[in-house]
Formats: structure tokens, C-alpha cells, sequence
């Protein structure tokens, strides 16, 4: 008597174990699944308790797999988010570029016979010769000895 | 020599350096550079430099005494000043060089030399 109410004491108790550990199964995914991964909140499942069989090697492929999706994924959205910022500043550079090229047009168009450089010649002073200088020269102008006549005559003065 | 004589030497020195007879360089050489008044030898050498020909800057760069050469240094001054202050410097530059090469006096030689590096940093 005593055997059978331990028996059927026993058969309760491991029934009771075996619902509960089904309850956490279903609740826990994670328990299920320890190594599962979680993207933007969705968890990624993959049974990692395969056969031995089928080795690791399929496990680690699959999972690579699904990181290489998701860090594409994530690239591509930070693209889109940098071309977005960046686009004012493409386009200042572009004006700038085709401003700077119609300068270098106008410049080579420029031509340098429109240059005046008078203002900067320093004026010539056409020689000037005193009254009294020019006076001697048209009296003397085809009689330079003359002159020399003249000099002497005034240096022994 | 009295001013109102100096004053008409001067006006006779202007003259004969606008005088286009190349004989009136013969006549400034002769009286004007051997003159004992230092301002009538100013005055000479203004006029040779103002014509500007070969015959009149030889006087003033080759002959000892003369010109550039000039024992009184207002007037050698004076000459290298007027040299210097020359539109057309080729002719004067050529006769620089002649002298700094081939003149026998090294004197003459080294102040050809000075003059003409003056014209180059002028």
C-alpha cells in the first residue's frame, strides 16, 4: 500500500514538471533557441541543435548569411540617410565649379590689347632748352664754330 | 668769371648740346671739360650725356679727368647721375663694357665697372 501511494505520488509530480517545462517552452523562445538572433526587434530564429551529421559547417553558412542581409540592409538605409544630408552641399560644390569655370572662360577670352599701360609710363619731359639757349641755336644753326668763338671770348673775360 | 658771363656760357653750352653739327661735342670737349669752373664742367657733361651718341659718352667715360673721371667728385657724381637717369642706355652700356675690358688705365677700367652695375640695379 505503502509502495503504490509513493508510485502514484511520484507519476503526479513528474506530470505536473513536464507541463510546466512545456509552459516556459512556448512562452520563451529563447529557451527553445539560445543562440537566436535579433534584428530591428524580430528574432531571427535557427535551430542551432542540428545533427551532428549535417555538421556545423551549414549552421555558420546560414548565419552569415543572415548578418550579411542585414548589415547590407543597414548600408543601404545609411547611403540613402548621407546622400540625403549631403546633397545641399553637391550642390554648392557644383555651382561653384561651373562659376569657377565661366571665370576661367571669361579669362582666357580676355585679350590684352585692351590693356592700357599709360597710366602707368612715367611721363617723358621732351628736352627743354632755355630762351636764351634757343635764341643762340637759330643764330648759330649752321655756324656751330660760332659758338665756340663765342664761349672763348667770354671765358678769357 | 662773373655770374652774367657764367649764365651766358650756359646758355651756349644748351645750345651746342642741341646742335645737330657732331662737331659741336669737338667744341664742349675742348672748352667745356677742360674748364676750370667745376659748375661749367657739370654743365658740359649734361649736354654730351643729353646727345646721347657715341662721340659725345666716350668723352665722358674714357678720358681720365673727364666725365665720370672727373678729379671733383660733384662732377664725376653729376656725370654718372645724368648716365644713369638716361632713356636709352644701350649706346652708354656698350662703351661701359669696351672700357671695363679693354681700356688700359684700371682706374678708368674699375669705375666703368661700378657705373655700369649701377645701371643694372637702376
Amino acid at each position: 500500500m505503502d509502495n503504490m501511494k509513493i508510485s502514484g505520488g511520484l507519476g503526479i509530480f513528474n506530470k505536473i514538471k513536464t507541463s510546466k517545462n512545456e509552459q516556459g517552452i512556448a512562452n520563451n523562445p529563447f529557451k527553445s533557441n539560445p543562440f537566436g538572433i535579433s534584428f530591428k526587434g524580430k528574432v531571427q530564429t535557427s535551430d542551432l541543435f542540428v545533427k551532428s551529421s549535417e555538421g556545423t559547417k551549414n549552421t555558420i553558412v546560414q548565419k552569415g548569411k543572415m548578418a550579411a542581409s542585414a548589415v547590407i540592409a543597414s548600408l543601404v538605409e545609411i547611403k540613402n540617410t548621407l546622400a540625403q544630408k549631403f546633397e545641399p552641399v553637391i550642390n554648392f560644390a557644383k555651382q561653384t565649379a561651373e562659376h569657377i569655370t565661366n571665370l576661367a572662360n571669361k579669362i582666357s577670352d580676355f585679350k590684352v590689347e585692351n590693356i592700357s599701360l599709360t597710366a602707368f609710363k612715367k611721363e617723358t619731359k621732351a628736352p627743354t632748352i632755355s630762351r636764351g639757349a634757343q635764341k643762340l641755336l637759330n643764330e648759330y644753326k649752321d655756324n656751330v664754330g660760332g659758338l665756340g668763338t663765342l664761349w672763348e671770348s667770354l671765358a678769357t673775360v | 668769371m662773373f655770374k652774367t658771363e657764367i649764365a651766358k656760357i650756359e646758355h651756349i653750352i644748351e645750345a651746342l648740346g642741341a646742335h645737330p653739327d657732331p662737331s659741336s661735342i669737338g667744341i664742349l670737349e675742348r672748352l667745356g671739360t677742360n674748364s676750370p669752373s667745376e659748375e661749367i664742367r657739370e654743365m658740359t657733361a649734361k649736354a654730351l650725356v643729353a646727345k646721347n651718341t657715341h662721340d659725345s659718352l666716350v668723352v665722358l667715360v674714357i678720358n681720365k679727368g673727364k666725365g665720370m673721371n672727373d678729379l671733383s667728385p660733384k662732377v664725376a657724381m653729376n656725370s654718372v647721375n645724368e648716365i644713369l637717369s638716361l632713356e636709352d642706355k644701350a649706346e652708354v652700356i656698350n662703351i661701359l663694357e669696351d672700357t671695363m675690358h679693354l681700356h688700359s688705365d684700371i682706374e678708368i677700367r674699375e669705375t666703368a665697372r661700378s657705373v655700369r652695375a649701377l645701371i643694372e640695379l637702376s
